[in-house]
């Protein structure tokens, strides 16, 4: 074993007490003390702060520069990883117990026989002094643990706020399927093994579910976003309830470590048909409140998902008609107790959700959950969860919204009030649970494209500060489920107006349509409009290649010219009964005479005059209005 | 609309892209100057890139025809894609050009 060596700073102003000291100390031959002797305390902080290594001191309370503790406060403030063995001349108690909780590893009494209990002291000092710092080295790791946890635990909260349904997505199921949706979610040790979801399916239907993992904090969240994942996977192809509970459990089997679970419930609503069918694993029993506001449980029974490989689950149906509200709540709404001791249990909670049901609105689920909260108190136990779906009752034909993104000018209000619309700012979030239609408003063409892309409906040109002169037709398009665009003639000129319309088209009618056809017929209908309405060129230039200068020049012309520039064009599409779509563009020329071309056969080679022959050999009907200004055509779908 | 003029042993080829309808007129202008300077060659207009026409979109082809006066026999119209062959089909413009796939 090595021959140690310990320093010694030694603080002492009794000359016979110091040499008692180092006498004893020299006496040790393993440890072997090497020591420095300082008379005063600014001698030895001067020592120590000029970065002289000391492995102890002894340190003498009173001396002439400073006495009792703060000769201790300022020693331990000169280095505080240096230990430090109190000397007193007096066998005070006191003294040294008061050094002792003061920070000092160990006391002397100077009465003592230095030389039977220095170095012992010295050594314990010494190995008291490591372990201290050892146990603040780990308790500052830990803290620094703790700390990043904490952070981790808050990003791992809002990823799950964030995997709840957004605001917009559920205003857009409100406005296209008439279900209001209303959540609560709240995690209970910051994060949980809840969550609620929704997912779009096709024609009137909408999926929705709650989930519930075994256990709390950071492994049932991982798991949270495990079956999130493996729901989104599912990308809303959910018409069969069971079977999709089957193939989630099936892969959580795979995925769970023994003992981890889920209870679930997975709804679909078909507004349709006025129908909710569901299947359970396991989950709190929903609620259903029929359409004259009786509530009764729903069956819930179901292997929770990821204990059993083969679970089988069913699919039950109840009736869902307008009126009538879904509630899905997590097992902490009913387990709770109260604060006489009670638990809330499942009539309790059906009289409390009762309270706040109507059968027009659903359930005031934010009035609920904070009653429940005050009547079990908090912190809860568990997660909770708490949503309502309700099938709301059909209202008659609801004015549009038309969002402008340019000042509302008391002109601009009248005008829209006129047409029949309300005026709403572009800045601005639409109140909760608007259900009308949307159509954008803009002086900027290039929002053309915008204003027919969700959630909007239509676009109209606001023409020199104004909406006026837009046909009331642009709205009852719209209100019926169309869509409409209203433009100034040079705009509807240069924005691709029929590429923009057919691909809007496509997208919003599907695919059962000869569209090549579609396409032709709009390209006849946007150029007679531009062409021969507003801006009143005639036909016949279209000869020759000299012509054809001279047409040239005439549209440049009309589209410099105000007047003519300022004449909008409108188009509306509606859809009519068994898939036909009604096509109609508006112009504010003179008029086509209709009459006059009406069942024209096509004539090869004309280079103009073809266009209504060859919409009639593509459609089912063209029909002219508002004197020849508006061309009707309805396609049918499924012609090709 | 785009267009694009290559020339081979066989002719001009006139590549058009984009729409060829009424808003179209101006750059065809350009493409029947082009083929008044090159009288008697074979012409060939490649419509694979056309994604809307309409009636008087096909007007500037027979305009086109028309200039050149027949000679050189018939414009060739190569690889019309959906609604542009069906407008030619309709219009019964495939007796009037040559039209290949």
């Amino acid at each position: 074993m090595a021959l140690q060596r310990l320093r010694v700073l030694l603080v002492e102003d009794e000359p016979g007490d110091a040499r008692l000291v180092i006498a004893a100390l020299k006496e040790s031959r393993s440890p072997v003390f090497s020591v420095v002797h300082e008379t005063t305390l600014a001698g030895a902080i001067g020592r120590v702060q000029a970065g002289e290594a000391f492995d102890v001191v002894l340190l003498d309370l009173s001396l002439p520069d400073s006495r009792g503790g703060e000769t201790l406060t300022r020693m331990q403030t000169a280095q505080r990883s240096l230990p430090i063995v109190i000397m007193t001349g007096l066998d005070d108690p006191v003294v040294a117990e008061g050094a002792l909780e003061a920070g000092a590893q160990d006391y002397l009494v100077k009465s003592d026989e230095p030389e039977r209990t220095v170095a012992r002291s010295i050594r314990y000092a010494i190995s008291r002094k490591h372990a201290e710092l050892e146990r603040q080295a780990l308790a500052d790791r830990l803290a620094a643990e703790y700390e990043r946890i904490a952070e981790e635990l808050a990003l791992a909260r809002t990823m799950q706020f964030d995997l709840l349904p957004r605001i917009e997505r559920l205003a857009r199921l409100r406005a296209r399927l008439g279900l209001a949706v209303d959540g609560f979610f709240e995690p209970s040790s910051n994060i949980g093994g809840d969550l609620w979801g929704y997912a779009e399916g096709e024609g009137g239907r909408a999926v929705f579910y709650t989930f519930d993992f075994s256990g709390h904090g950071v492994g049932a969240a991982l798991n949270v976003f495990r079956l999130h994942t493996l729901i989104s996977e599912l990308d809303g192809r959910i018409d069969d309830p069971a079977a999709t509970l089957a193939h989630l459990n099936r892969v959580l089997f795979n995925l769970l470590p023994r003992g981890q679970y889920a209870t679930m419930v997975l709804t679909i609503i078909d507004t349709e048909a006025g129908t909710l069918t569901w299947s359970a694993a396991g989950s709190p029993p929903p609620i259903l409140f029929d359409a004259q506001g009786e509530a009764r449980l729903l069956d819930s029974r179901g292997k929770p998902l990821g204990i059993a490989a083969a679970a089988q689950y069913v699919n039950r149906v109840a009736e869902f008609p307008p009126r009538s509200s879904l509630f899905l709540y997590s097992d902490v709404m009913f387990e709770s107790n109260l604060p006489n001791g009670d638990m809330l249990g499942e009539d309790g909670l059906l009289e409390m959700v009762r309270g706040f049901h109507d059968t027009e609105a659903g359930i005031d689920i934010p009035a609920l959950a904070g009653r429940f909260v005050e009547a079990v108190g908090s912190p809860l136990g568990d997660d909770m969860t708490a949503v309502c779906i309700t099938h709301l009752a059909p209202r008659g034909p609801v004015a549009p919204v038309v969002v402008t993104d340019a000042a509302t000018t008391p002109e601009l209000l009248g005008q829209c009030e006129a047409l029949g619309a309300i005026t709403h700012p572009f800045d601005q979030q639409l109140p909760a649970g608007a259900t009308a239609p949307l159509i954008l408003a803009s002086s900027r063409a290039v929002a053309v494209a915008m204003g027919l892309s969700a959630p909007y409906s239509g676009f109209f040109e606001i023409i020199d500060g104004g909406l006026a002169d837009v046909g009331a037709a642009c709205l009852d398009a719209v209100a019926k489920g169309g869509f409409c665009l209203s433009l100034a003639t040079p705009t509807a000129w240069a924005c691709r107006l029929g590429v923009l319309v057919g691909g809007e088209l496509r997208r919003r009618f599907g695919r059962e349509v000869d569209w090549d056809a579609v396409d032709l017929c709009l390209g006849e209908l946007i150029a007679n409009a531009i062409i021969h309405g507003n801006l009143a060129i005639q036909a016949g230039l279209r000869e020759t290649r000299a012509g054809l200068e001279r047409y040239d020049d005439a549209i440049r012309q009309g589209l410099d010219d105000p007047i003519r520039a300022a004449k909008r064009l409108e188009l509306t599409v509606v859809p009519l009964a068994a898939g036909r779509l009604e096509i109609a563009v508006f112009d504010r020329g003179a008029g086509f005479d209709f009459a006059r071309h009406d069942n024209k056969a096509i004539s090869p080679g004309a280079k103009h005059g073809q266009g209504l022959a060859l919409i009639q050999k593509l459609t089912e009907s063209v029909t002219s209005r508002d004197g020849g200004r508006t061309i009707a055509i309805v396609v049918q779908g499924g012609q090709r | 609309m785009n267009y694009q003029f290559t020339e081979d042993g066989s002719g001009l080829n006139i590549k058009i892209s984009g729409e060829l309808n009424f808003s179209a007129s101006n750059e065809f202008k350009g493409i029947i100057d082009k083929l008044m300077a090159a009288k008697g060659r074979a012409i060939t207009f490649d419509l694979g890139g056309v994604t809307r026409i309409d009636s008087v979109g096909l007007g500037l082809l027979y305009i086109a025809k028309e200039e050149l006066g027949g000679a050189g026999g018939k414009i060739r119209l190569k690889s019309p894609q959906g609604g542009v062959l069906k407008m030619l089909r309709l219009t019964e413009a495939d007796a009037d050009f040559d039209v290949v796939g």
